[in-house]
């Protein structure tokens, strides 16, 4: 069963760049992504307005990753994101030519934040790079994946570009059939893809609905032979059992609808999970 | 007393002392015939075990030499002891450098599986052992301990920091640390406008926070450092329990070889120090075969076994004979692998030469051939003098770039090496290589040919047989076998001889088969040998038919009948490649007074070689010391071989030209329907000579050609008689009194057969009697001397007067 036959459809996939070692690594990866889903994809390369204000101040130094400082130079910070960004875009452009996919790219400057959730509005699919390294993973881009996917519109994959997939299965949450069918659909896709086993975690908001939407899932499931899947039932939602069992270290993809998860899950999923997460949302047809 | 003419039984001594109807009667010749010298020398080269006892044999090729020395080589080193099997490792210190382990015969095989089924199992265990519970909790606690220091030091850093108002971010380089003032990153403005204090906190605030951060990032390859220290070490830990295991088993199976226990402890050490390489690659990494690197082994590859000799399959020593010995293929060569479009190479690519097989036995080698491959003599003599195999390439050898390649650590050789090769080749080599002889001790030299007794007879019989059986033939009947041996005579020119070529022998018989086959006959017999034998000479004789075509037709004169003073018939021979031919030529002879020289006329052209010309000079001195030897040799005469436009060489003719010179002095004419051969020494004995039975044959052919008439025939040296196999066709004829072989032993003999006058012997008054051919002789130098005497009396200046 492919997205498209049910109506889910990523038109516009947007990959969100920075000057980070994470961005470097995410093109390739996102649009391998986007290869999967069938979907073209843009780089839009983010100039944080706040680096750049801090650039100007007169104390203001920067550490290299080494340890050694210097001077922040408003002069060469401007310089060297144009740089960053030229690389990105010929990048992008390799990317296309190689994959013959279509690709846009933009440089936008504003507050990080903002920009991203603007960016989330006209996309239906947002691609997050995201650091586990501690020295990072609270600076850039990083810092603000788990927020921008609770808050954002748009379906949000957070993604380390520096880690591979874990072995593991695609895990994946469906509740009510409406979003099961969307969600499954997705992670069905991704876990051929991905050469993956499908793990199914159900849940609803009484024992009865439970065994019910476990029965239409197992049904689904079974009218499609190519598809291998452990069936979990989940009493609870919301918590950290569910969470728990959704961020298994050695999975491949988390899969969830935002509906499912709510904001706060969210963002507590994508902070303990390695893997990548795919936050799903529903976008008008169009 | 005239000399009677040979009787058919000396002219072709026939076997007749066999017994049996056919050679399926006979039983195989298991022994060499007439061989004993050279068969002693190979047992003795064999025998000693001391350096330089190679053997070189030498002799025919048809000879059989060389399988009886390879049957001889296989049943001594059947009785010996199998040598080792050698296989290449990997040199764990310098891979470079193969390390060589000798195994006692049939070790190296199930070494190499060991190896690999160790290995395969560490594969195996290695991995599960990584992938087990224990280890992924230790090595994730050490991950989460290192990474737990990091982000406590962050934390610590990024909770002072938000204290302050300070956040962390990203720059394209590395880390700063921003003040923030409502969420935002201060302006320059705002902080222009605010208090020179505030300032100064802020900015002291943040130089604090970034000489903290500075103290972190400084210190965190040092964290990672640790951490990686306690993978390994764990790693090193978690192995040590599964690679001593495997090791452990393996070294008692090779209790008592000290060696391999050397190698499998190295193997363990390298197994610790590489554990990553047997667990899971990433999957970027995975479907790849295990790559060779540009240097050295790699991957698994490093554990391989090499066996480049494995004598599992031999009984007692080997013995190897090497057809193409290029040095590659005497010492081993260093095969490569194309990768990327580079050549790699490692030690399982070393591949063993002749001399590795052989080691422990014996080497059998063709001197031409190894001669003729470049470097291989040289490669072959350095190797013996070392008493060590390296492994050379060609290109090390000779290129004057040195390329990174393996240098294998040599391995120890005793070896027998034997050469086999032409006579002139060894003596080429004892002469012109000073290390020839210090390296090849032995000579076993194989005969052309031995006595025909009755005994040998019989064996060469049994050996026709055998040879019969070996190529499938037919069997051979007794006068089938008779006519064999009798050709075997003639081949070496000598009734009392056969010759020991007996590939030579084996062709007539491959041959005369095939004639039996034409004929559909169940058995070869007399005919069908015959036949072959006529085959032949029909196959190779378009010269020789050319060349008494040409007698026939007159092109070249030569007289059959009649009788001329100062010409007579000798006879020369002619081989052109397998074909040899006697035919006539006319010599000449005039003379007139002089200073006693006789003029060879071939030298003076430069068409006589040096034996002719002494030849010559003996003929000369004979005449002078033979007659009026109180007078000096008055006369200058010349002899010359009419219509001969090639060299002539040999002593063969001497007699004859010593005859046509005596029908000059004396004036009698010599009869032409006869020919001559034979040398003469200086006292007037006929001498043998080669090729006596195609000088025979040569006449006869032409004398046929033009009939027979009864008075022809040929003067030949009574030692020559033992050498006469002649054709059937010419013993018929004179059986039959047409044509006549006359054996002389002296110059009188044959004068008088060729003059029909007696030669004369000197009486007591010492003088010849009148009217024979010496007196006749004798008065005619007497009269050239006084006639000199009486000239030497004028002026010398005057020529001198010519004879009548």
């Amino acid at each position: 069963m492919r997205p498209v036959e049910i109506g889910y459809r990523f038109r516009r996939t947007v990959v969100a760049l920075d000057g980070s070692v994470e961005s470097r690594g995410a093109l390739e990866r996102a649009a391998e992504v986007a290869g999967w889903l069938e979907t073209d994809f843009s780089g839009v390369f983010f100039e944080d307005e706040d680096l750049l204000a801090l650039s100007a101040l007169p104390f203001s130094r920067e550490v290299s990753l080494g340890g050694r400082s210097r001077a922040l130079d408003a002069v060469a910070l401007e310089g060297e994101l144009r740089a960053q960004a030229r690389r990105a875009r010929r990048a992008i452009e390799d990317l296309a030519r190689l994959r013959r996919i279509s690709c846009g790219f933009e440089v936008v400057r504003g507050r990080l934040q903002n920009m991203l959730l603007a960016q989330a509005q006209q996309a239906d699919l947002l691609m997050l790079p995201r650091s586990s390294e501690p020295m990072t993973r609270s600076t850039g881009l990083a810092r603000l994946a788990a927020d921008v996917a609770a808050s954002a519109t748009a379906s949000v994959l957070v993604f380390d570009p520096r880690k591979p997939p874990g072995p593991g299965p695609v895990v994946t949450l469906v509740d009510e059939p409406e979003n099961a069918a969307r969600t499954l659909a997705v992670a069905k896709d991704l876990c051929r893809h991905m050469r993956r086993p499908l793990r199914v975690l159900v849940t609803a908001g009484d024992a009865e609905a439970l065994a019910s939407n476990a029965e239409a899932l197992q049904a689904a499931l079974t009218a499609d032979p190519a598809t291998r899947a452990d069936i979990r039932p989940v009493e609870t939602t919301g918590k950290d059992a569910l969470l728990e069992a959704l961020a298994d270290p050695s999975g491949a993809l988390v899969v969830a609808s935002a509906d499912t998860l709510g904001a706060a899950g969210i963002v507590s999923l994508i902070r303990r999970s390695r893997a990548p997460v795919l936050i799903l949302r529903a976008r008008p047809q169009g | 007393m005239p000399v009677p003419a040979l009787s058919p039984a000396q002219l072709y001594t026939v076997c007749d002392d066999l017994s049996f109807e056919t050679t399926d009667d006979l039983e195989d010749l298991h022994g060499a015939l007439g061989q004993e010298r050279a068969l002693r020398a190979i047992e003795f080269g064999t025998g000693i075990e001391q350096p330089g006892y190679n053997i070189f044999v030498l002799g025919p090729s048809q000879t059989g030499r060389h399988a009886l020395t390879l049957r001889y080589l296989q049943a001594r080193a059947s009785g010996e002891a199998t040598p080792h099997d050698w296989v290449y490792v990997n040199n764990f210190s310098d891979e470079q450098k193969p390390v060589a382990i000798p195994l006692p015969c049939g070790t190296a095989t199930r070494l190499r599986d060991r190896m690999r089924s160790l290995i395969d199992d560490l594969r195996t265990a290695l991995p599960a052992m990584f992938e087990g519970e224990e280890y992924t909790r230790r090595a994730e606690a050490i991950n989460d301990a290192f990474r737990q220091r990091q982000e406590e030091a962050f934390e610590g850093l990024q909770e002072k920091a938000r204290t302050r108002n300070v956040v962390l971010m990203r720059t394209p380089m590395g880390l700063a640390l921003a003040p923030l003032k409502d969420g935002e990153v201060i302006k320059p403005e705002a902080l222009e406008a605010m208090a020179e204090e505030e300032r100064s906190r802020i900015q002291s605030d943040l130089e604090a926070l970034q000489q903290e951060l500075t103290g972190i990032l400084r210190q965190l390859p040092a964290w990672d450092k640790h951490r990686r220290d306690q993978l390994r070490e764990l790693n090193r830990e978690m192995a040590t329990f599964a690679v001593d295991h495997s090791i452990d088993e393996a070294k008692a199976q090779f209790e008592g070889l000290p060696d391999v226990l050397v190698y499998l402890d190295a193997v363990r050490r390298d197994v610790m120090e590489n554990v990553a390489a047997f667990l899971p690659r990433p999957d970027s990494e995975q479907g790849a075969a295990d790559p060779l690197p540009a240097r050295g082994a790699a991957g698994f590859h490093r554990y391989d076994v090499n066996v480049v000799v494995d004598n599992s399959g031999c009984t007692g020593a080997p013995v190897v004979y090497e057809d193409l010995p290029t040095v590659q293929n005497l010492t081993g060569r260093i095969e490569h692998i194309s990768q990327m479009g580079a050549l790699v190479t490692y030690f399982g690519l070393i591949r063993a030469g002749a001399l590795h097989r052989a080691n422990g036995g014996y080497l059998v080698l063709d001197a031409r051939k190894l001669l003729s491959q470049p470097f291989a003599w040289e490669t072959l003599k350095r190797v013996l003098d070392s008493g060590r195999i390296s492994v050379e390439t060609l290109s090390q050898l000779i290129s004057p770039i040195s390329t990174l390649s393996l240098e294998p650590e040599p391995i120890p050789l005793d070896i027998k090496v034997v050469l086999f090769g032409e006579r002139e080749i060894y003596y080429l080599l004892q002469q012109a290589d000073p290390e020839f002889d210090h390296l090849f001790k032995i000579a076993a030299d194989f005969d052309d040919r031995f006595d025909r007794t009755a005994e040998t007879t019989r064996l060469y019989a049994q050996f026709i047989a055998t040879t019969a059986r070996r190529y499938r033939l037919r069997p051979f009947d007794r006068p089938a076998v008779m006519r064999l041996v009798e050709h075997a005579a003639r081949l070496v020119d000598d009734a009392e001889r056969l010759t020991a070529e007996g590939g030579r022998i084996a062709d007539l018989m491959r041959e005369a088969d095939h004639c039996a086959l034409l004929m559909r006959a169940a058995v070869v017999g007399r005919d069908h040998v015959q036949r072959a034998i006529e085959e032949r000479e029909h196959r190779i004789g378009r010269i020789r038919e050319r060349a008494h075509e040409a007698i026939q037709r007159g092109l070249m004169l030569i007289d059959t009948a009649g009788t001329r003073v100062g010409q007579i018939n000798g006879l020369a021979v002619s081989q052109i490649g397998a074909l040899t031919f006697g035919k006539p030529s006319r010599i000449t002879a005039r003379a007139r007074i002089g200073n006693g020289e006789v003029v060879d006329i071939e030298r003076e052209v430069e068409l006589g070689g040096p034996i002719h010309s002494k030849g010559v000079l003996i003929l000369a001195n004979y005449l002078g010391a033979h007659f009026a030897p109180d007078r000096p040799l008055s006369l200058k005469a010349s002899l010359v071989f009419e219509q001969s436009y090639a060299g002539v060489e040999g002593d063969s003719a001497s007699c004859a030209e010593l005859y046509a010179l005596l029908s000059t002095l004396s004036g009698l004419p010599i009869r032409q329907a006869l020919a001559v051969t034979g040398s003469v020494n200086q006292y007037g004995e006929v001498q043998v000579i080669g090729g006596v039975n195609e000088k025979i044959e040569g006449f006869f052919d032409i004398c046929s050609g033009r009939g027979l008439t009864g008075e022809q025939g040929v003067l030949i040296p009574a030692g020559n008689v033992q050498h006469l196999m002649l054709r059937q066709d010419v013993v018929a004829a004179a059986g039959e009194g047409r044509f006549h072989v006359y054996a002389v032993r002296t110059i009188a003999q044959g004068i008088e057969l060729l003059t029909g006058v007696a030669a004369g012997e000197r009486g007591d008054d010492g003088l010849f009697p009148a009217g024979t051919v010496f007196r006749r002789v004798e008065d005619r130098l007497i009269e050239l001397a006084d006639a000199r005497r009486r000239f030497g009396a004028r002026d010398a200046a005057q020529p001198e007067p010519r004879l009548p």
